[in-house]
């Protein structure tokens, strides 16, 4: 094989060489590519995930129900009176207690008097 | 998107890794027909001379790959090395020994590339016993794969690592060991 002839030979295996590696980098790449933007990549995806689990975590509420009790109360008087019909309905807290006070205190004894004749 | 899985953050990063991929199937190539022929495994008349072709070719550009793979990095704005740090062994923050060994390995692949082109200045003694080494950078090359790869614990890498390695342990195997004396020859030897 003459050189001239051994370096055209040489110049077409290395542009097939060349192309098939092209070809092998551009499909690598893409497969490298895709693998990073589906969160897998070795080294990153761990962090990715990380970082989208905290991003999109639901915020706690603590729900608060405040019950309110509405109590009727029924009016004694009769149901003919006018304002028994309109019974007043409202809304209590509870009873007030009713604090009794406490028992007078007893009167003094009447200051004994005797009779000097 | 954020910018852990965002690929256009990371485009010099993928391009490196995907060229040290290529670099390393390309080396690969380049060594099993390096062995294939060195060995003799191959006889068919004329097919030496085009293997030659192949493996001079695949060589070529697994060099300017290997280079790809190292000048890429260079655009990474995250690890953001230095034309020091991807040339000069053990230099680099991240991962010294690996990158280390993998800076050596691709000197090492340049120069037993090269040196084809200055075999009639070294002799062609010098040359041989240099080629032989290339087997050495590519140990090294998958020493740095495994060892600093950021694929290397992908089931689909380890794979291709085994399925481009098996015919180098072959060929090296073949080509290494003692060769078993010839049946043929024994008659004459006897004779005489």
């Amino acid at each position: 094989m003459t050189e001239k002839r051994r370096r055209r030979s040489l110049r077409q295996t290395l542009t097939i060489v060349a192309a098939t590696a092209g070809i092998g980098f551009i499909g690598l790449f893409g497969g490298l590519a895709s693998q990073m933007a589906a969160s897998r990549d070795p080294a990153l995806g761990p962090k990715a995930t990380a970082i989208q689990a905290h991003a999109y975590q639901p915020v706690q509420r603590r729900i608060i129900k405040r019950t309110v009790v509405v109590r009727k109360i029924h009016d004694p008087a009769p149901a003919s009176a006018p304002a028994a019909a309109a019974a007043p309905v409202r809304a209590t807290s509870p009873a007030p207690v009713v604090v009794q006070a406490p028992p007078a205190p007893a009167p003094a004894p009447a200051p004994v008097v005797t009779k000097v004749s | 998107m954020n910018g852990y899985n965002d690929p256009t953050q990371h485009l010099f990063w993928l391009a490196s890794r995907s060229l040290g991929v290529v670099a390393l199937v390309l080396m690969a190539a380049s060594v099993t027909i390096g062995l294939f022929l060195s060995g003799r495994l191959i006889r068919r008349p004329g097919t030496p001379a085009r293997l030659r072709t192949w493996h001079e070719a695949i060589a070529l550009t697994a060099t300017g790959a290997i280079a790809g793979h190292g000048l890429a990095l260079l655009g990474d704005k995250f690890l953001h090395p230095s034309l020091r740090d991807i040339a000069v062994p053990f230099a680099m923050a991240n991962q010294p020994a690996w990158t280390g060994i993998g800076i050596i390995a691709g000197w090492l692949a340049a120069i037993f590339t090269f040196s084809f082109y200055v075999r009639k200045w070294i002799g062609t003694k010098a040359w041989r016993w240099l080629h032989r080494w290339t087997l050495g950078a590519y140990v090294l090359a998958v020493a740095h794969t495994i060892g600093s790869g950021t694929d290397a614990r992908s089931p689909w890498l380890l794979a291709l690592v085994v399925l481009i390695t098996a015919p180098i342990v072959f060929g090296a195997t073949y080509r290494f060991l003692p060769a078993a004396p010839d049946p043929r020859a024994r008659p004459a030897e006897a004779r005489s």
